[in-house]
């Protein structure tokens, strides 16, 4: 006769094995949602991909100067580097030395 | 017989065979027999019952040991994405990326009414061969109608519904500033393998697709955009055939901007053989003229032979070497400081201070600086300076830069590593290559300082030849080139080099007119004056030209600069 010890076991062990069955279905379901998820990752990727080359296209020099002239009568200049101020101790400093220019000149 | 063997296999105390069980006298027996049975059943019921549990194990490890399937997705979504990885300028902005692209092939079982085809097809893509097109039809095997389809053709294709034409699905490479850096990122083929540019040069790095990191170029996209539309003016105000320009960091050597015109669009696929579409910069070898005096003086100050104002007596207007005439193209005073040499460029003086250095010293310093080696930067399209024999007057011709040649990418860097504080740099389009880069010395601190105040008088100078290009604000310094073709003398290639400063950090531009002519529309603004265009030198085409640039490029190099940016123009609150 089979004796207690051993049908415990396989009790257990059969319970156990009706968990990770369990465990395993669920976990397949969590696979299937995350793959779907992924894929709709990847469409959205690709989507950005092809959204971020249009970008980069529309959003260049030539095509920007190109829209700008035909939909704009404004010309644009470029900057002065006296009108450059990489702060705002540099622009009151200049500022300063600019009055002072112009009360000597009234002077 | 029967009856007799019937008896005697009959059992006397049976008293009834139907309850045969029953008998006290079978118990024992039938007890015993009962618990064996029972025995093996529970046996068997046990073997099946372990088998089922090992079955299932085995079952459950083996799909747990199975990889999942998302993995397999991934890789094979991946792999559809991109087969060559992005390449991008130094802010980030893209240059080159990869799509699905279509060709366009024929399945010619598929297709019913050939003629009917025929004359669809032709409607679509007309530039097609009929004859071409009727003869693949009629072999009845499978061809490309046209490779690499626009989008365009392609729903054209389409909407004919025919089934025997099938779309074949590729990867492209698409250049979204289209011209802007024909010259540097160059192409690929059909099978994604980089044939020139950069393309070319990294093609292992960029196929390597299990790196996500973009390849990263030090070009500045609205720089290039810049300074490639005052060239393209420049081009034609001056009629020039061509130009080219270079802007390199003096101190790293990284390379902001590359241009040479005419140029192509890269997006279309030509079999370009003309060599007007040459990139000028690094494969163009040229003879630069008077920017090589720059070299023999600094090499001069540097042996301490000279000083910038030391006086250079005698100085003629002609000078004999071996059978040869060298002349000035103006008249030079007789004695002249070595910095007013280089300021009013003049040859005699120049010949002068080289006879005072000698061919040895000389010849070693142009090794030293690589102006007559192989160049070395990230593109396979470089040209060798011409290799010459130091034969009688060599000396005297090379010291003001004639009968010697070499691509503008090598004078540009010579000049960068001569104005960085004597340091020599390699040039390069990868961001950030040279980070670490240790760089040996050419001259000492003093030398490039006194340099860097001689080419700035240049600029400054009643008599500087570069005055045009003096822009308020960014100290631009800079040596003029004025070279004839070899086999036309009123043909000439103009050179200026400068350098200019943007908030400490220094710029070499490089700026080079092939053939300009002069401009006698153009006025000029000259030291307060208004003046009509009458000449033909640098300094009345490149330089006026190289102005004009600095001017608009200096604000974009102010606010694109790594550390005033991170200091002033970025501030986050939180």
């Amino acid at each position: 006769m089979i004796n207690k010890k051993s049908l415990i076991t396989i009790l257990i062990f059969s319970i156990l094995l009706f968990i990770t069955s369990i465990i395993k279905n669920e976990t397949r379901k969590i696979e299937k949602n995350i793959s779907k998820l992924n894929s709709k990752i990847k469409i959205l990727e690709k989507d950005l991909y092809e959204t971020q080359l249009d970008y980069f296209y529309l959003s260049s020099p030539k095509i920007l100067s190109e829209k700008i002239n035909f939909f704009s009568n404004e010309k644009y200049k470029h900057m002065n580097y006296s009108n450059i101020y990489i702060s705002l101790e540099s622009f009151l400093s200049n500022q300063n030395k600019l009055t002072k220019k112009n009360n000597e000149k009234k002077r | 017989m029967k009856k007799k063997g019937r008896k005697k296999l009959f059992n006397k105390n049976q008293k009834s065979f139907y309850f045969e069980e029953y008998l006290q006298t079978n118990e024992p027996f039938k007890k015993q027999k009962k618990t064996v049975m029972s025995d093996d059943r529970v046996y068997i019921l046990f073997f099946l019952f372990i088998s089922l549990i090992l079955i299932f194990s085995i079952s459950i490890t083996s799909i747990s040991l199975q990889k999942s399937d998302i993995k397999k997705i991934e890789n094979t979504k991946k792999s559809k994405i991109s087969l060559r990885k992005d390449i991008l300028d130094r802010n980030g902005i893209l240059i080159s990326r990869n799509i699905t692209a279509y060709h366009a092939a024929v399945k010619t079982s598929l297709v019913k009414d050939k003629k009917k085809f025929l004359v669809k097809v032709k409607l679509v893509l007309p530039e097609l061969s009929t004859q071409k097109l009727r003869k693949d039809l009629n072999d009845e095997k499978y061809f490309y109608l046209k490779k690499r389809l626009s989008n365009d053709q392609k729903s054209k294709l389409w909407s004919l519904g025919e089934k025997g034409i099938i779309f074949e699905p590729f990867q492209a490479r698409v250049y979204p500033h289209s011209d802007l850096y024909s010259h540097v990122v160059g192409q690929i083929d059909y099978d994604n393998y980089g044939i020139s540019g950069v393309e070319k040069h990294y093609d292992y790095f960029l196929k390597d697709i299990n790196n996500n990191k973009p390849l990263q170029l030090s070009l500045d996209t609205n720089v290039q955009f810049v300074i490639k539309t005052e060239l393209e003016n420049s081009l034609d105000v001056f009629k020039a055939k061509g130009g080219a320009s270079l802007l390199m960091d003096a101190d790293n050597g990284e390379i902001i901007s590359l241009i040479s015109l005419p140029d192509f669009d890269i997006n279309k696929r030509d079999n370009i053989h003309n060599k007007k579409f040459m990139n000028k910069i690094t494969k163009g070898v040229f003879e630069l003229g008077s920017i090589f005096k720059t070299f023999t003086i600094a090499l001069a100050i540097e042996k301490d032979l000279v000083d910038s104002k030391t006086i250079i007596k005698d100085i003629s207007q002609k000078i004999k070497c071996s059978v040869h005439e060298i002349s000035d193209i103006k008249k030079f005073p007789e004695e002249m400081t070595v910095q007013d040499i280089l300021v009013q460029s003049s040859n005699i003086g120049t010949i002068k201070i080289a006879r005072l250095i000698g061919q040895e010293r000389l010849k070693s310093f142009l090794k030293d600086i690589n102006i007559l080696a192989y160049p070395n930067l990230e593109l396979d399209e470089l040209g060798r300076p011409i290799q010459f024999e130091w034969t009688k007057c060599k000396l005297e011709t090379v010291s003001f830069g004639h009968g010697i040649t070499t691509t503008p990418l090598q004078a540009a860097t010579a000049y960068a590593s001569l104005i960085n504080g004597g340091k020599l740099i390699t040039p390069t389009l990868e961001k950030g290559k040279n980070k670490n880069f240790k760089p040996t010395r050419i001259i000492s601190k003093n030398t490039s300082s006194e340099i860097r105040k001689i080419l700035r008088k240049v600029v400054t100078d009643e008599k500087g030849t570069a005055h045009l290009a003096d822009i308020y604000g960014y100290n631009v310094a800079g040596k003029t080139g004025t070279s004839q073709y070899y086999e036309n003398k009123k043909k000439n290639i103009n050179t200026f080099i400068s350098f200019f400063s943007v908030y400490e950090k220094k710029y070499v531009f490089l700026l080079m007119l092939d053939d300009p002519k002069i401009a006698d529309q153009l006025i000029y603004d000259y030291r307060g004056l208004k003046i009509k265009g009458h000449r033909n030198e640098a300094g009345w085409n490149v330089v006026y030209s190289a102005g004009k640039i600095i001017e608009k490029i200096g604000p974009i190099l102010a606010i694109n600069n790594g550390e005033i940016h991170n200091q002033h123009v970025v501030k986050k609150s939180n």
